[in-house]
């Protein structure tokens, strides 16, 4: 019943893209500001003041010491939970379905949250939401993420075996 | 070994330091100071004068009880420069604070308490197209001038220190064995500088005449005591070396083989190459300006055997006029291809010990030689008290980096930081048992070794209450924190939920739920099933 190699796939593509767009975004900092931001330390400067790595060993560096690998697997997982939420839509009904849909959304949220976009969430006004989840450590939030949406994929697992497709019509008789 | 008690402020009046040699003894000290070997000149003259050194030089006017920053962005550490011949040498920025105070809410930092350093970890050596940051912006080290101070009947008490050229002379140890006893000294720089890795420690005794003598040579720091003892140490005479002045240049003109006629322009001047004379080992160069001759010089011969700290030998190679600069390079193959190598360069300037620094009126500048001859780098130190208010900041030099006071309370500087040109600042320096801003910033030569011989014991105390306070906020303030109690608690809810779900299943496992009535499958491979499940079991 659990379209695992779906949610698989889903969950491969999310944690690509999150780690594409972080890549993406990413500039080497130009301050000490900034650069503590992103992880690095005045260790990390330069003589000429300045971090003088390759664009990518520095995402690389800030990668790693900001822990957002954590993040790239919570963002998976809940786009994949998300995924296997839609597609069980037509038979558990839209409420269901798109309020499990939502509520991967929303845990995908935490994880960009946390994550290397918290700078721009801050600007969107998800500054709050930002401050709060700060002082969860990453890897907790990646549990959690994981064990939540492993719950939600078993109970509508058991919805879904409890109704299958054609009994719907059924019911209505 | 003993320490010996003091560290007292060093009054010069305490001091005996009767007479700098005057110019009509310079010759007898030109013949009293050892050469390297016999037969060979000093390679700098005697002083003709003496000039103070910068305030608070002294073993005693050490930062007390400094906050360490180990850089900051616009502060650079190491950062390596290449000469012409492709010879290394890491530079430093270094910042000092030291005798600052709390007074009436603000603080104030006395006149040579604020000092630059641009420190190296090599010595830096003239006419060799070296690189020399001066605050950030690199010019080319060409030329130097050095000369010997000689001072008469100098007392040194135990434990305290005295300048004499830009050396500092500290009488740091006894060593006492039987009834006999010898007696260390730490010969400094100005800045600080400690020539125990280059020289080792010069040690005099008067009761120990197999192992010491009476006198010392560290090149031409040197010094002939009449008098030694656990109280204090009485010199006959005394010599350090001061470097006068260091030329550098903001613009490389010229570098490689020019021939006879040859012209280049920097500014408004002129530099032309007028003859070359290989078989005398010579050339003449002329500075004009409007068609003038400001300058007309003979370089050479190069004297290879003194070269090139030997001022006599040195300055037959360079020529100096208006901004303008350069030399004839000595080497092997000076004169070759019909031409002679020169090296010329435009937007020259002095460094001169003791003279206001002509980027910063605030600031006087002071370059530190060693008796070799090599230069390690310049002081520049703020020439008037400064008094900073809280929210308020003191410019370095040229505005290359800033002391700011955040906080004061009750005669403690809670709260102040030190930044760079671009605003990055270090972490907060203030603390309720902080009663002044002293600081050692860097880690060159004199910030990140020398100077922990005297105060890295404080420095490092403080730093580990700074680090255990912080610990102790830290664990104090956040503790387990609302955000980490709800994590937890969303867990827990979670990992119940999943164990809900496996909990139906096993049991769905054990005896499947029925499905109710209107949910039936109406497949025809379900129904089957479901009869089964109906159908009553007999037990035998």
């Amino acid at each position: 019943m659990i379209p695992y190699r779906l949610m698989l796939v889903v969950f491969v593509i999310a944690a690509a893209l999150y780690v594409g767009v972080g890549r993406t975004a990413f500039t080497v900092p130009a301050n000490l500001e900034e650069a503590e931001a992103c992880g690095f330390t005045g260790a990390d400067f330069a003589p000429s003041g300045r971090i003088e790595m390759p664009a990518t060993q520095a995402w690389w560096t800030s990668f790693v010491r900001k822990q957002e690998y954590w993040n790239a697997f919570s963002a998976g997982l809940a786009a994949a939970f998300a995924a296997f939420a839609l597609t069980a839509m037509r038979r558990l009904g839209a409420a269901v379905a798109g309020g499990a849909a939502v509520g991967g959304g929303l845990l995908a949220l935490v994880a960009l949250c946390i994550g290397c976009l918290a700078p721009v969430l801050s600007l969107a006004g998800l500054g709050f939401a930002v401050s709060l989840l700060a002082g969860i450590p990453k890897w907790l939030l990646a549990v959690n993420t994981l064990v939540l949406t492993g719950w939600a994929t078993m109970f509508m697992a058991r919805r879904l075996a409890a109704c299958p497709v054609a009994c719907v019509p059924a019911a209505a008789h | 070994m003993k320490r010996l008690p003091g560290g007292g402020f060093v009054l010069a009046a305490s001091l005996t330091l009767c007479t700098t040699a005057a110019s009509a003894a310079a010759a007898d000290y030109a013949v009293l100071l050892t050469p390297a070997r016999p037969g060979l000149p000093l390679a700098h003259p005697i002083a003709a004068n003496d000039i103070p050194p910068p305030p608070l030089s002294l073993v005693a006017d050490r930062p007390k009880d400094p906050a360490y920053v180990a850089s900051l962005p616009g502060l650079p550490q190491g950062r390596t420069v290449v000469d012409d011949y492709g010879t290394k040498r890491p530079k430093f920025d270094g910042v000092f604070i030291r005798k600052s105070r709390v007074e009436n809410g603000q603080v104030v930092i006395p006149p040579g308490g604020l000092a630059y350093l641009e420190d190296t970890w090599g010595g830096e050596v003239a006419l060799k197209g070296e690189p020399m940051p001066v605050l950030g912006r690199m010019t080319t080290y060409v030329d130097y001038d050095m000369s010997i101070v000689v001072k008469e009947n100098v007392e040194i008490p135990a434990g305290q220190s005295v300048a004499v050229g830009g050396q500092i002379y500290y009488y740091y140890a006894t060593v006492g064995h039987e009834q006999t006893m010898n007696h260390a000294l730490h010969v400094r720089t100005i800045a600080g500088t400690d020539w125990e890795w280059a020289f080792g420690n010069p040690v005099l005794s008067s009761t120990q005449p197999g192992w010491w003598g009476m006198r010392f040579a560290q090149l031409y720091n040197q010094g002939q005591a009449r008098e030694v003892g656990p109280q204090k140490l009485v010199f006959d005479w005394l010599s350090g070396v001061r470097m006068d002045r260091l030329l550098v240049a903001d613009e490389r003109v010229f570098a490689g083989v020019a021939r006879a006629g040859q012209e280049w322009q920097s500014g408004t001047r002129t530099i032309k190459l007028a003859a070359v004379d290989a078989s005398e080992g010579t050339v003449k160069v002329q500075v004009l300006e409007g068609g003038e001759i400001k300058l007309e010089r003979t370089l050479g011969p190069i004297r290879a055997d003194r070269l090139l700290e030997d001022t006599e030998a040195r300055k037959a190679l360079v020529f100096e006029e208006g901004g303008v600069a350069g030399f004839l390079v000595p080497g092997k193959t000076t004169f070759r291809d019909g031409g002679a190598e020169l090296k010329i360069y435009g937007k020259a300037s002095s460094l001169r010990y003791g003279d206001t620094y002509a980027g910063d009126a605030r600031f006087a500048v002071y370059p530190v030689g060693c008796p070799t001859g090599h230069n390690f780098g310049f002081l520049l130190v703020n020439r008037e008290e400064i008094r900073i208010a809280p929210g308020a900041s003191a410019q370095g030099p040229e505005g290359y980096f800033r002391i700011a006071v955040d906080r004061i309370e009750g005669g403690n500087v809670l709260a102040w930081h030190v930044e760079d040109k671009a605003g990055n600042r270090s972490a907060n320096l203030g603390g309720p048992a902080v009663s002044n801003v002293d600081l050692v910033l860097g880690q060159g030569r004199v910030a990140g070794q020398a100077l922990l011989t005297d105060v890295g014991r404080a420095l490092n105390v403080r730093n580990y209450a700074a680090l255990e306070q912080a610990q102790v906020g830290s664990s104090a303030a956040n503790g387990p924190s609302t955000a980490l109690l709800g994590g937890l608690a969303v867990l827990a809810v979670a990992l119940a939920g999943v164990g809900y779900e496996l909990g139906r299943r096993r049991g769905g496992a054990a005896a499947p739920a029925v499905p109710p009535a209107g949910l039936r499958p109406p497949s025809p491979v379900a129904a089957p099933a479901r009869r089964e499940r109906r159908e009553p079991v007999e037990v035998a």
